[in-house]
């Protein structure tokens, strides 16, 4: 029979790599996404036998948690904007279609994070409101207006 | 569906897998099994931090130059006010230090201050060195945790007073660790300190004078079968290399540097706790820790790709 431990073990080494590309979508930093992995495990590593879900736990984790270093790091990003942005003009060799990707991406990451989050969940978890809520902690309706607001303004990005 | 959802699920997909993921870091076995407790993390480490005062005595070392080590000093101002900055090598400050944002917890008898290691690879020790004002030639360095974490966040709690200088170093390899300020709720502090009761370092009995590291001439090399090889790597007389380690690895790695010191690529076998473990020097990297009694403590680190391909080469070579 396995214990706990070995059953969060399992989990972990599961997990993973999905839950870093996760972190990765919503932070934009691998480095970062790593870090926010590693405590999102260790956070819910307590709590792992009696959750349900630990996989939606799990997110809901990182989702968090990807929103503080948002916060905190802001000041810091900001500061280094100039380099990221000479590092995206760097690929701007690159194919066309990654071109837009990139400038997708830049638009996305310049939403609010909670609009970010919801579009992050619903087009890349593929997660439906309901799920996107929970992760969330916030209601259905709200998940609906933050996406609706989101691809409003990524549109007028895309636009310009 | 519309074009730009569409292109938001390729953008995305392709930003997940931009990110090279190598498997997972171990887990850090301790913490795993540690049993479940609230800040589970944070309450072992600091009584542990605490120990720095009553520690201080046994664990004396020095401070080293060897450019592996990042050095972040935490200085009080006039203000009482910790600076963090980087003292040492500044190769590594750009993924380390969020300048300016340790917490700075006025606690019921002095300061209390968090740090976090993150360790995503290797396992990560920190060492705590600190220096009471009156004294800064006396420095005394305490290692946390016992055991290298290999993943997860060391996180340890330092009482300091007004006018100490504390040292906080960590071993790094190629940028995988990060250093960053932990947060903690003014409740989760509160309670901390009154657990701890801190003493100010600059009360500190620190005992004797600090051994330098890489003392070189001090020592003597008893256990190694390969006494001249040892000799070339520690010291000019030998020393007594006793390797500490938790290490679950087959073989453990010893990278040593002086740069007074010729040094070559070399292994030998040593019994590591009862294991065989494999030493392994490199000149081009180091992490070499004494302590002046019972005796040096090699710092160890699990081998990386390159080293197992270096060493396979060794070994067929031989």
């Amino acid at each position: 029979m396995m214990t706990a431990t070995m059953l969060f073990v399992d989990f972990y080494r599961s997990h993973w790599a999905a839950t870093v590309r996760l972190a990765h979508v919503l932070t934009g930093d691998q480095s970062i996404a790593e870090d926010v992995a590693q405590e999102g495990f260790l956070r819910l590593h307590p709590n792992f036998d009696r959750i349900e879900n630990p996989g939606g736990y799990l997110r809901s984790i990182i989702v968090n948690l990807s929103n503080e270093y948002h916060r905190r790091r802001a000041r810091d990003r900001r500061r280094t904007t100039r380099i990221s942005q000479e590092g995206d003009r760097a690929r701007l060799v690159a194919r066309p279609e990654d071109v837009a990707d990139d400038e997708l991406l830049s638009a996305v990451d310049q939403l609010p994070y909670r609009q970010k989050a919801v579009l992050v969940l619903r087009y890349y978890e593929g997660l439906s409101e309901q799920e996107i809520a929970k992760a969330m902690g916030v209601r259905s309706g709200t998940v609906k207006s933050l996406a609706s607001r989101g691809l409003k303004r990524l549109s007028k990005e895309v636009e310009r | 569906m519309s074009d730009l959802e569409h292109e938001l699920r390729r953008a995305f997909r392709r930003r997940a897998h931009s990110a090279h993921i190598g498997p997972p870091p171990p887990l850090n076995r301790s913490e795993v099994n540690a049993p479940r407790r609230r800040r589970s993390r944070l309450l072992p480490i600091f009584a542990g931090g605490f120990a720095l005062s009553s520690l201080a005595g046994a664990f004396l070392a020095g401070r080293t130059t060897a450019p592996q080590y990042s050095d972040v000093a935490i200085a009080g101002d006039s203000t009482g006010l910790p600076q963090f900055r980087i003292v040492g090598d500044d190769r590594f400050e750009p993924v380390s230090v969020e300048a300016g944002t340790v917490r700075n917890l006025r606690a019921a008898d002095g300061y209390l201050q968090s740090f976090g290691a993150q360790a995503t690879a290797n396992p990560v020790s920190l060492f705590i060195t600190s220096r009471p004002s009156n004294r800064p030639d006396l420095w005394s360095t305490v290692r946390l945790p016992e055991t290298p974490v290999v993943v997860g966040k060391v996180t340890f709690w330092v009482s300091r007073g007004p006018g100490a200088t504390l040292l906080v170093r960590w071993t790094i390899d190629a940028n995988q660790y990060r250093a960053q300020s932990v947060g903690l709720s003014q409740d989760e502090a509160i309670e901390l300190a009154s657990q701890a009761k801190p003493r100010p370092v600059g009360g500190l009995d620190i005992g004797t004078p600090t051994a330098p590291l890489f003392p070189g001439a001090e020592g003597r090399l008893t256990s190694s079968t390969h006494q001249q090889r040892v000799t070339e790597l520690g010291s000019a007389t030998g020393v007594t290399l006793r390797v500490r380690t938790a290490s679950d690895f087959d073989w453990i790695v010893l990278v040593v540097e002086r740069a007074s010191v010729t040094t070559r690529f070399s292994f030998e076998r040593l019994i590591v706790d009862g294991k065989t473990g494999l030493l392994f020097a490199n000149e081009t990297q180091a992490t070499l820790v004494w302590r002046p009694a019972p005796g040096i403590v090699a710092e160890l680190r699990a081998p990386t790709a390159a080293d197992v391909s270096t060493v396979a080469a060794l070994l067929r070579s031989n």
